[in-house]
């Protein structure tokens, strides 16, 4: 689990068709949540698209596709 | 079904999109009923599938889950059945649904019961499509890495279904070997759980720590134990879950990596270009917004012709009954307490199987996660959530199923604010109440060329009641409080052709809930409003009906002419009638008099029964056209000052009470049913009639 969360390149911060991988969740409360779902540490993130609005984002995780909040989506940490 | 205790109780098991209703559907057909879990709202759907030796096994289908931390109520069922030993849907054995194409993430709630020691299948499901996108499993390798039985099948054509009954012979009472060491996560306590309920499975006591402030069978003795322990051992739910679940993807993993081969990576497949336009921001909404058109186009349109089939048969049915039997308060009440409930029922169904046909074709075909997503930013704005679409839309239809198809909204805040406003959504039981009215207050002519003006009145009072609905939820939002954390987080399942066993499966048995929960009640209202209706203190109603008799005995009216009057002086002197007049002096602000005062009382069975009330009190027979009953309201005038009742003033006022008033028992007793208590249907009774009876009284006030 990160202690700082500070300078950390987030799922947020992707911009859309671009990839990544997973390093670690932000919070504690919903790391479990985003594993039940497959997202996890090591596993190749890419942001599809955002939906109307620019709340919610499409991801490919694995090369499954999810739907997540923007706020959910800021405690999905990625490799550097 | 035959004894429960007998047979091999089995409970089908899978993540959300495994394909399992597909397989469920399979193994039983049509064999299956709809109850409830003991204690909760969910249901439970059970089937029962013949063994290869003979005898029978009930199969449960348990909700989609992704493991057992739960996160609604119906994953908490998952979580229940499987921790509670001595509850009645304990199963003997575990039929574990998984997707071929997803097959890591789906193993981990396998892996976590079989932690329990259950017997368990795995079923692998859509292998065909897995084929196609260049995936395959060595099933044999995965059983022996595993340890349990695996059959490959297909759900959708059937395939390999045929093997599972042998395999469950085989594996009835041989338990399963953990495919975890759970014993270091929280050694002491799992010790002292284990100790607690006399239980020896170490998975079981931690999954009874993480989830005991959510499980109905733990007492509140057991649960005061449990949390002086968590503290005294210092454990930390949160992080364990964490854990434990990584610590079940890191074992899983090597396991995967040997058993599914990748014949060629998935390049852009069909779900990502259907989807380039269907989520896009704009094209997306679009097409969302076409959708909702369609389905409006289909309730509405569509339905009429079998409504009107419906329609004229329940009339033919109730005219030949009269004839049949003889004249009498038996009689009446069989046609008109009866069969009039029973055809105020019937009458819903066309509209409610189409709707439940189109709601879901599109769970089928996977585009309704995509709906959530295109509006769950607008929908969170109101306190809601992107799943409260599905409600939404329904409650075009009826509120019953809308409110039922909020159980999945997590979140108890947004769930009962979805609960609250749905209501305010038209029904279909309003259109023929707004049909008469508008036809009375709205003249029929064409404005700019296309639009009629009633078609637009029409539209404007759907709108009302859209805007009575986020309103009233942005409201919500502001008053209620919640600690807990709204999710979206949702899977966007690849589309899939829809499999239509499925769809007449699940339309069938939603239709015949509808008639269950709603039917039972607008039966019941009915038959207590034909009584109110037909008797009157005293002999009173003798008196009135010879009196009426003698008035006429030389005018030269029709038999069926004087029946009618009669039929109207009755009923003002009925218990229905003397309570339209104590009610007059509340809705005279309103423009309405004690006879509308009758039609709002009688439409608490359905709105629609409005019509069919003022025909009666306006003597033009209860089977009476619209038509004609408005021909009578257009003469009516105001006993006292002359003036005439229904000017386009009362009608408007009318209308805006039926888009807002709560008048829907069945509506009632569903949000009781979904909420566990009276609180919240009083609430809404009394908001959603108050807020009516203001804009009604606005209303009337300036266009009077």
């Amino acid at each position: 689990m990160s202690k700082s969360n500070i300078n950390k390149r987030r799922a947020t911060d992707l911009k859309p068709k671009e990839s990544s991988i997973i390093l670690e969740f932000g919070n504690e409360e919903m790391s479990s949540k985003f594993l039940e779902i497959g997202c996890r540490p090591k596993s190749p993130i890419q942001l599809i698209r955002k939906g109307p609005g620019g709340k919610t984002m499409y991801f490919l995780v694995n090369g499954h596709a999810f739907a997540l909040r923007t706020e959910e989506a800021v405690h999905i940490i990625l490799k550097y | 079904m035959g004894t429960d205790e007998q047979n091999l109780k089995i409970a089908l098991i899978g993540n959300p999109n495994a394909g399992k209703t597909s397989v469920f559907n399979r193994l039983t057909g049509l064999n299956q009923t709809v109850g409830n879990f003991p204690g909760v709202t969910v249901d439970k759907k059970s089937g029962t599938y013949p063994l290869p030796n003979g005898s029978k096994a009930v199969i449960t289908d348990l909700p989609g889950t992704y493991s057992l931390y739960p996160n609604s109520t119906d994953e908490r069922i998952v979580l229940e059945t499987l921790l509670n030993q001595n509850g009645s849907t304990y199963p003997d054995l575990v039929l574990y649904v998984a997707d071929v194409n997803n097959l890591e993430r789906h193993l981990v709630l396998l892996t976590q019961i079989m932690d329990f020691g259950i017997p368990i299948i795995l079923l692998l499901n859509m292998v065909d499509v897995a084929h196609s996108e260049g995936k395959s499993c060595e099933e044999n390798q995965l059983s022996i890495k595993l340890g349990i039985p695996v059959v490959k099948i297909n759900g959708r054509n059937g395939e390999g279904t045929k093997d599972i009954g042998p395999v469950i012979l085989q594996m009835e009472g041989v338990n399963c070997e953990p495919f975890l060491n759970v014993e270091p996560f929280a050694f002491e306590l799992e010790n002292e759980v284990k100790k607690m309920f006399g239980i020896t499975n170490n998975y079981r006591a931690l999954l009874t720590a993480h989830n005991y402030k959510n499980l109905d069978f733990i007492s509140d003795q057991e649960s005061t134990r449990l949390d002086t322990l968590i503290t005294e051992l210092k454990f930390n739910s949160v992080g364990l879950q964490f854990d434990e679940i990584m610590a079940r993807y890191d074992q899983l993993h090597p396991i995967m990596e040997s058993v599914v081969v990748h014949v060629k990576e998935d390049d852009e497949t069909k779900t990502a270009k259907a989807d380039k336009i269907l989520t896009h921001p704009f094209w997306g909404s679009l097409i969302f917004l076409a959708t909702l058109f369609v389905i409006f186009q289909a309730i509405f349109a569509w339905a009429t012709y079998p409504m009107d089939l419906i329609d004229g048969t329940m009339t033919s049915i109730i005219d030949a009954t009269k004839t049949m039997l003889p004249t009498g308060l038996l009689s009446d009440f069989i046609t008109d307490g009866i069969l009039a409930g029973i055809g105020g029922i019937v009458i819903f169904i066309p509209q409610i199987t189409i709707l439940f046909i189109l709601v879901s074709l599109l769970e089928e075909v996977g585009y309704m996660s995509r709906a959530v997503f295109l509006s769950d930013t607008l929908m969170r704005k109101f306190g809601l959530n992107g799943r409260s679409i599905v409600s939404l839309i329904s409650g075009a239809a009826c509120a019953v199923p809308a409110i039922m198809a909020t159980r999945t909204i997590s979140n108890w805040k947004e769930r009962l604010i979805t609960i609250f406003v749905t209501p305010f959504i038209s029904c279909s039981a309003r259109i023929p109440v707004f049909a008469v009215l508008v036809a009375f207050a709205v003249p029929d002519k064409a404005v700019g060329g296309i639009f009629n003006l009633q078609g637009l009145v029409m539209m404007g009072l759907y709108l009302l009641g859209v805007v009575a609905a986020l309103g009233s939820a942005w409201v919500m939002k502001l008053i209620l409080k919640s600690k807990d954390r709204s999710f979206l987080m949702m899977e966007l399942p690849t589309y899939k052709m829809p499999y239509w066993k499925n769809i007449s499966i699940t339309v069938v048995q939603k239709v015949g809930v509808f008639i269950t929960n709603a039917g039972k009640i607008i039966l019941i209202i009915s038959m207590v409003l034909w009584v109110l209706a037909s008797f009157g203190p005293g002999n009173d109603l003798e008196i009135i009906e010879a009196k009426t008799r003698s008035y006429y005995v030389d005018n030269t009216i029709s038999g069926d002419e004087l029946n009618n009057i009669v039929a109207a002086k009755k009923i003002e002197g009925s218990y229905a009638g003397i309570l339209g007049k104590q009610l007059e002096p509340a809705i005279k602000p309103l423009g309405f008099d004690w006879k509308i005062g009758i039609a709002l009382i009688t439409s608490f069975a359905a709105r629609e029964v409005f019509i069919s009330t003022m025909a009666t009190i306006y003597s033009v027979g209860s089977d009476g056209d619209a038509e004609s009953v408005m021909a009578k309201m257009r003469q009516e005038r105001h006993a006292d000052t002359g003036e005439l009742v229904y000017t386009s003033a009362t009608a408007f006022s009318l209308l805006i009470f039926y888009v807002l008033a709560m008048q829907c028992m069945s509506t009632l007793a569903i949000v009781k049913r979904e909420t566990n208590s009276w609180v919240v249907p009083m609430v809404q009774l009394v908001y959603m009639t108050g807020l009516a009876y203001l804009l009604s009284f606005i209303t009337y006030q300036i266009l009077h």
